[in-house]
């Protein structure tokens, strides 16, 4: 140690200066600055002079570099560059598509419009969101929900104002119900580990999460949000149970069976299932979406390989028009085809025959369509390595919070992307998902960067911010 | 004495004082010279790199509290992964120990 670590301030100022999460400082600097005071202390109880008793007991604490390089090798921000990596692929295919893949002046506008700031959110949330949890949790719940129960009182408004035809509010909330079907998982997530040991509460988080799904599936079919939510919901709740997180596993296992009997039994599920398992079963008129899955089905099934799709205007004619399935007598349907669907035998392309009014829910295989099957071997296996990589990261965080929301993320994210690919495969589940980074959408884009950059917040602080001790804490 | 099992032994022994109550950094120094009968005298700063990486593992948990001094404190608790971690630790100990008896049995009384 050198002459100028003899004062405590010195000392201290040494040890600070090696960790480079400012932050943890103030924290590890009171801790030895205690642990001086209290040797200084038993110095004068023996009789040496303050000055002696300070000198004597910073030299017996070590050198300071040393001390604080090892605790900076404990305690220190982190990143995953592979996944960093991985995660600027897949938002520079999104933003690609949105420019390549949009029709109109406005949907180039939209996709432009949702990416940059989308960016910029997924940014400011990786820097900023796990500390500002673990500070705010209670005031961050509090206004989440208070800003669902408007919604909720707003989407019944005009839901009966639909069914009863009386003025209703013109702001239309329901088109944002996917979007908090996503955020209240994180929310829940919250609320059920502040009360993971207080029975009472959890019967009311879970029989309240029950009420949501029967009302979501009143105001609107949207079964597809509702599974989101409730797989995720599934998942983490699952996994707290794993890692041994309640206190008494009896009052959480009836009502999480409760959520998923709710789920099936909702009155879509039969329909929407059947369409999911056997499109062709209820395929009617080429304007349904099981009927652009069996389109799909056909068309990748006579994909090449290693080149893009070439069909003859004959057969592109029969796709188009809806012969290829119907037969001949569908030409009847002509009249009902959306209007701009102009095109003849001697102008046809591929593009035309593509369920293009969903363009981006076929992103997957509209690329397998004009670069052949390796390029969509190629994507799955990138947007593969991802989500493996979000799970290993979060099998390293060490926040019981910070874990289970960020199960709770990666879990919306993941049912998102499975339920997108069945989709581009011929088989969808009641309407529509994203897919996360890439496809499609304006809030959904931003939101799911908020999903992403809360798992890449929580990761990157696990080792310096440490989630406050409360054993018996509630809501 | 190699490192790794300096390493291995002072967070043993700080895992096992911390078994018996919990302490706050300065305490477990002075629970452990007394303890040692004076043998074990650590650069005292180089307890807390130790304290934040069994922190870091899960083995202790630490909570702020007030001391009988009437200070405020940083006090480490054990916790279940710590205990599986300290049974472990004294496992891969005993071996050590053994090994080096046997090496000193055999040279010095063989």
């Amino acid at each position: 140690m050198d002459n100028q670590t003899t004062s405590s301030d010195a000392f201290l100022d040494e040890v600070a200066g090696q960790i480079s999460y400012r932050p943890l400082r103030p924290a590890v600097v009171q801790e030895l600055q205690d642990h001086i005071d209290d040797r200084i202390s038993g110095y004068e109880e023996d009789g040496l002079s303050r000055s002696e008793a300070e000198k004597k007991a910073i030299a017996g604490m070590g050198d300071p570099i040393v001390i604080g390089t090892e605790i900076n090798a404990v305690r220190h921000v982190r990143s995953n560059p592979i996944l960093i990596m991985l995660t600027a692929i897949l938002i520079l295919c999104g933003f690609l598509s949105a420019a390549y893949m949009r029709w109109t002046p406005e949907q180039y506008v939209n996709g432009y419009l949702y990416y940059l700031p989308g960016t910029a959110i997924l940014i400011l949330t990786s820097l900023y969101s796990y500390p500002l949890l673990i500070r705010h949790w209670r005031r961050i719940l509090h206004i989440f929900l208070s800003a669902l129960l408007l919604w909720v009182a707003m989407a019944i408004l005009q839901n009966l104002g639909w069914k009863y035809g009386f003025n209703r509010p013109s702001y239309l909330p329901i088109r944002h119900l996917y979007h908090i079907a996503l955020l209240l998982g994180a929310s829940l997530t919250i609320a059920i580990y502040y009360s993971r040991n207080r029975p009472d509460k959890l019967i009311i988080i879970f029989a309240a999460s029950a009420g949501w799904i029967l009302l979501c599936s009143w105001i609107a079919r949207m079964e597809s949000a509702i599974a989101v939510f409730v797989i995720s919901f599934t998942g983490t709740t699952l996994y707290m149970m794993q890692r041994k997180m309640f206190s008494k596993v009896r009052f959480i296992t009836v009502p999480l069976v409760l959520i998923i009997v709710t789920f099936l039994l909702l009155p879509a599920q039969k329909d929407t299932f059947r369409e999911f398992t056997a499109p062709e079963s209820t395929t009617q008129s080429r304007l349904q979406d099981t009927y652009n899955g069996l389109l799909i089905q056909e068309l990748l099934f006579r994909t090449p390989t290693t080149e893009g799709l070439s069909l003859t205007p004959e057969e592109l004619m029969d796709y188009g028009i809806g012969t290829w399935y119907f037969g001949s007598s569908y030409d009847n349907h002509k009249n009902i085809q959306p209007p701009y669907l102009h095109y003849s035998k001697n102008t046809v392309t591929l593009w035309d025959i593509l369920p293009q009014h969903y363009h981006n829910n076929y992103l997957i295989a509209t690329g397998i369509f004009m670069f052949g099957r390796l390029f969509g071997a190629i994507l799955l296996a990138v947007i593969g390595s991802f989500f493996f990589i979000i799970f290993r990261c979060i099998s390293r965080i060490r926040g019981q919070l910070a874990a289970c929301v960020s199960v709770n993320c990666a879990l919306c994210l993941l049912t998102q992307t499975l339920m997108y690919i069945a989709g581009n495969f011929g088989y969808q589940y009641g309407t529509f998902t994203n897919l996360p980074l890439i496809s499609e959408g304006r809030v959904s884009i931003i939101v799911n960067m908020l999903l992403l950059g809360f798992i890449f917040s929580a990761y990157r602080y696990d080792k310096v911010v440490d989630e406050p001790i409360s054993y018996h804490t509630a809501l | 004495m190699d490192k790794k099992y300096m390493a291995l032994g002072t967070s043993m022994l700080v895992l096992k004082l911390l078994e018996q109550q919990e302490m706050y950094g300065y305490q477990i120094i002075k629970e452990l010279e007394c303890q040692s009968r004076q043998v074990f005298q650590l650069q005292e700063g180089t307890l807390y790199p130790i304290l934040h990486s069994l922190e870091q593992q899960g083995a202790v948990t630490s909570q702020q509290k007030t001391a009988d001094n009437g200070r405020m404190r940083k006090y480490y608790h054990i916790t279940d992964t710590g205990r599986r971690l300290l049974q472990t630790k004294s496992e891969e100990w005993q071996v050590y120990q053994q090994a080096v008896n046997t090496v000193l049995g055999g040279v010095l009384f063989g």
